[in-house]
């Protein structure tokens, strides 16, 4: 049984941990920060499965647990400069091809423009567009009515392709 | 555009990816984690924090009691004028606050108690504000603050559901008023004060929330439309009641500053005399276009090198378009300030004439909406009635709120407003700019000339 359940958590990490490192680097920038946040965030998982809980949807739970972390994090960073950190840009790693460059800086683009949403649609639309979750995860992840977040989402899009609009028509 | 938009959001995740190494070092720390930890006393929340900077609630609660045992009732009631960024504070808004808030039982009245709650906040915004005091950290606190209430407002608000939808969309319409005649006292202490973006980005969250609002609010009036009973009559004609009442207290408030108003009619007058001299540079300025237009006209004739002549016709059709626009904007201006001047004079002003000019618009608009529903309740539509009384509620609602606050906040802002107005006076002078522009204009055209002799014969 304990066996079964180490298993599953290990398959889990195979199958999400890029997803959960993906969602603390865009959101912190830095890459081992992002690491830190990312394998702390298993790890407080396997800590509450191995008392005994039951955790329905194990995805949006690391998501869940993951947002808290960086929530903490960017409240101890708020001493230092968030920003100066913020411009320095994203660390995309050191592997690359030109054609991979030419991705990374259009993602970069989007991203930044992803930074010029307040957080609550900058989170609902990172998490629905770009790691491909369900608005009932989502709700589950972020802890609003479906509801809420289904407006969030839309309202965010109509901001974000304002945005996209306005740097692409120049 | 759609469609490429979303794939390039897409992209950001094929973009981002742990490199082989970083996934394999952190799988075997996970899976080391894993084998040998033991589980042992109560199941740790995976949502606490690991290291604490801010104090939560619940410590601020616990630590306080034990505060308040040593040291008396004292502290909470020294706490009550605390503001954001002062080391009170917490107990202020945790404590004092939040202990009321618990005793709080039914969603309509928690909801009100939270739109105070919200309404407090940007108080302490313009306190701050006015001060000086605005920093990035008390915004901060105030934004997380403001959210939570308006949240917690609209929450309590969308238990009201069915019969009681009215309930409902009377919370938020509170709500919205109480946010929108703030903000617009704030946007005023932002011009006089000139502050940084602390200010906007605390507007900003209230318009997010206004936003929110106005889209609720909509599916709540189709359900209250719908909702066409017996009960809803009873309602409809209360609320007519309490709109006349408002509308009345709106007349009583102009009334009441026809007080001062020989002090303001003199300041007026001083107003008109500033847009007649005004007037007088605008007739100067149209004989500036006409001489532009005359420049034009000299050089358009030239038909052999088209191009050098077209290029020229263009630069000064966009100047000349410009001055044209400067002195329409500027006649607008001076026409709708003479309107509001001459209007503020015959309806005795209360002291800010933009004011004046606003209660009286809203004055009307409310008028209209109360023949409107008075229209839907002899028809026998109460629902739809209800819904337009609603929306004349919150406009009274938010002139009365503006009025009040302009009053507490007026001899604070006279000063900061004048000592503005001083500084800004030589850049409003249009005239200066429209005969910079026409400068500019000669001197290009002058470059140019030389390069079409032919042409200028």
């Amino acid at each position: 049984m304990e066996e079964s359940r180490q298993q599953q958590f290990l398959t889990a990490y195979e199958d999400y941990a890029d997803d959960i490192f993906r969602f603390c680097l865009v959101k912190m920038r830095n890459r081992d920060e992002a690491l830190d946040v990312m394998q702390e965030t298993f790890t407080k998982t396997w800590q509450y499965l191995a008392h005994g809980k039951d955790i329905d949807n194990i995805r949006a739970f690391l998501y869940q647990v993951a947002r808290h972390k960086i929530i903490d994090w960017s409240r101890r960073k708020k001493a230092d400069s968030l920003d100066t950190m913020m411009d320095a840009g994203i660390d995309f790693g050191s592997m690359q091809s030109v054609e991979e460059t030419n991705r990374r800086i259009d993602a970069r683009r989007l991203i930044d423009m992803l930074d010029l949403l307040p957080e609550k649609y900058r989170d609902v639309l990172q998490l629905r567009y770009v790691d491909d979750l369900s608005v009932q995860e989502i709700a589950e992840i972020v802890g609003d009515k479906e509801n809420t977040v289904s407006v969030r989402i839309h309202r965010g899009i109509e901001k974000l392709q304002a945005l996209y609009l306005e740097t692409h028509e120049q | 555009m759609n469609n490429n938009f979303f794939e390039q959001l897409k992209k950001i995740r094929e973009t981002i990816a742990l490199s082989a190494q970083e996934k394999d070092a952190a799988r075997d720390s996970i899976k080391r984690f894993v084998e040998t930890y033991v589980p042992t006393g109560s199941v740790p929340s995976p949502f606490m924090q690991t290291t604490r900077y801010f104090l939560q609630p619940l410590q601020v609660a616990a630590l306080s009691f034990v505060i308040l045992l040593m040291s008396g009732a004292g502290l909470t009631y020294a706490a009550q004028d605390a503001l954001p960024g002062e080391a009170l504070y917490g107990i202020k808004v945790n404590i004092n606050e939040g202990v009321r808030a618990w005793s709080i039982n039914d969603p309509r009245s928690r909801a009100e108690y939270e739109i105070g709650r919200a309404a407090k906040r940007l108080e302490e915004t313009a306190q701050l504000a006015l001060m000086g005091r605005l920093d990035a950290r008390a915004e901060v606190e105030i934004r997380e603050q403001l959210e939570k209430h308006t949240d917690r407002a609209q929450r309590e608000a969308a238990k009201m559901t069915g019969a009681d939808a009215v309930e409902n969309l009377e919370v938020t319409t509170k709500l919205a008023s109480e946010l929108s005649a703030r903000s617009s006292i704030l946007e005023d202490i932002k011009t006089a004060k000139n502050t940084n973006g602390e200010l906007t980005a605390i507007l900003a969250a209230a318009q997010e929330t206004l936003d929110e609002l106005a889209e609720t609010q909509l599916a709540t009036s189709t359900e209250i439309r719908a909702n066409n009973t017996e009960a809803a009559e009873i309602r409809a004609h209360t609320k007519f009641e309490e709109v006349t009442g408002q509308l009345a207290l709106l007349d009583e408030k102009l009334a009441t500053a026809s007080a001062t108003i020989a002090n303001d009619l003199d300041s007026m007058g001083q107003e008109l005399e500033r847009f007649n001299t005004e007037l007088e540079t605008e007739s100067k300025s149209d004989t500036e276009t006409s001489a532009i237009l005359a420049v034009r006209s000299a050089v358009e004739p030239s038909e052999e090198e088209p191009e050098v002549v077209e290029a020229l016709s263009e630069e000064t059709s966009t100047s000349v378009v410009v001055t044209e626009a400067k002195i329409d904007s500027r006649r607008a201006r001076i026409s709708s300030t003479k309107e509001l001047g001459t209007v503020a004079l015959v309806a005795a002003p209360v002291t800010e004439p933009t004011l004046t000019k606003k209660i009286i618009d809203q004055k009307a608009i409310i008028e209209n909406l109360l023949s409107e529903a008075q229209k839907s309740i002899d028809n026998g539509n109460f629902g739809d009635a209800l819904v337009t009384l609603q929306e004349a509620d919150k406009k009274a609602k938010e002139i009365l709120t503006e009025i009040d606050l302009q009053a507490s906040y007026q001899k604070n802002l006279d000063p900061i407003l004048q000592e503005k107005e001083s500084e800004e006076a030589p850049t409003e002078r249009g005239t200066d700019d429209v005969v910079a522009d026409t400068n500019e204009l000669s001197e290009t055209v002058k470059e140019i000339l030389p390069t079409l002799p032919e042409a200028a014969d």
